[in-house]
């Protein structure tokens, strides 16, 4: 028996980005902008009371035995990436989103109306808490240079200690260096203690994200990586974090904010799962 | 360093890596028909090569806090460097580190 398969560039499957309530998207939203693969037209497909964000992607580029290679193509992944932000980001200037993970593909828009219709019921809860809603991130870094420098001068002079050179100065030093390292280290957590505390009070919601670590010759270091689910337009998460930014800015501590994002932190996941 | 910098981004592009760990989800993708685990294939090289070029380094400093899930998850790991300190103070008749006060 000879099986004859399509060619496998022939062969499409449908990306899903994100699903939003029905009817909330003004139409056109979509126009020009790039979706993943880059060629196929990012559309809106409806589902009884929500409708799914998608576009066909060539499963030549987004099967199962393709895809690791290319999400190892730093370029390649960075322009697919942004593409799904992108369109996500359209959507959210205009209504509240349930972000799906980058690469969720269907093998027939059949296969993903059928789990976003069984979905359905949970995907609706979950565009009821979001709607109006935005997903901001804090990150805390700080440059570890100034902090110890500013914590040595809280603490004192150094006294005078044996002679320069010699094994007991060399190990008094050492001691030193131990204890501002962990004094330090004391510092950053009671900072980001108290910075998520009171970024929480200005926002709906709070996630903790794993902090990254330190890039190579980076000059500063990432203690704090939080997300904040908040109203859109409000801005009182933004002006806590200017004032905490105001008051640590001595000890070499900057809080960066970023966003606005999809809620991508205050989805459960069982609700994207299968 | 400027102090009170708050980069909102403005219409700007955000940066790959706020993007990338927003959407790759712990490096798994949990839905569609496509399975894969993006941890096996090590997607996580690409995370890597942009973010964590000197992690080796950092953690011989002892600088591993963003390992775990809670942030300054700072283990003390029995690193030998703390113990042979330690033992050196001793023999220098220095207080060691457990035993002094100011």
């Amino acid at each position: 028996m000879t099986v004859v398969e399509e060619p496998t560039q022939a062969r499409t499957g449908t990306y899903l980005y994100g699903v939003v309530a029905a009817g909330r998207l003004a139409a056109g939203v979509f126009d020009g902008a790039r979706s993943v693969d880059g060629e196929h037209a990012v559309r809106l497909v409806p589902a009884g009371d929500v409708a799914a964000i998608v576009s066909d992607v060539p499963l030549s580029e987004f099967d199962e035995d393709v895809l690791p290679a290319r999400l190892n193509d730093l370029a390649w992944l960075e322009d697919a990436a942004r593409a799904h932000e992108e369109v996500l980001e359209r959507a959210l200037g205009q209504t509240g989103v349930v972000p799906f993970r980058f690469c969720t593909i269907y093998r027939s828009e059949d296969d993903l109306l059928r789990f976003v219709v069984e979905r359905a019921d949970d995907l609706c809860r979950v565009l009821d808490g979001v709607e109006g809603r935005i997903e901001l991130g804090v990150k805390g870094l700080v440059a570890r240079d100034v902090l110890e420098g500013a914590l040595r001068s809280h603490v004192g002079a150094e006294e005078s200690g044996p002679a320069e050179g010699s094994g007991r100065a060399y190990l008094l030093r050492r001691r030193e260096d131990r204890r501002l390292a962990e004094e330090s280290m004391r510092f950053l957590a009671d900072c980001a203690t108290a910075a998520t505390a009171r970024l929480e009070r200005a926002a709906v919601a709070a996630s903790l994200i794993p902090v990254r670590p330190p890039e190579r010759d980076a000059a500063e270091t990432m203690f704090l990586n939080a997300a904040y689910l908040v109203a859109a337009g409000d801005e009182s998460l933004a002006r806590e974090a200017e004032a905490l930014a105001a008051e640590y800015e001595p000890f070499g501590i900057r809080f960066e904010l970023t966003g606005p994002w999809p809620p991508y932190n205050f989805v459960p996941r069982d609700v994207l799962q299968p | 360093v400027s102090s009170r910098e708050l980069d909102s981004r403005g219409g700007g592009p955000a940066q790959l890596p706020d993007v990338l760990e927003r959407i790759l989800d712990k490096g798994i993708v949990v839905a569609g028909d496509i399975q894969i685990n993006l941890l096996d294939i090590e997607l996580l090289t690409v995370k890597l090569r942009l973010l964590i070029a000197s992690a080796d380094k950092a953690r011989e400093m002892g600088i591993d806090w963003w390992e775990g899930d809670a942030f300054l998850s700072r283990r003390h790991e029995p690193h030998g460097l703390d113990e042979r300190l330690r033992r050196l103070e001793e023999a220098a008749g220095l207080p060691t580190a457990n035993g002094d006060s100011e």
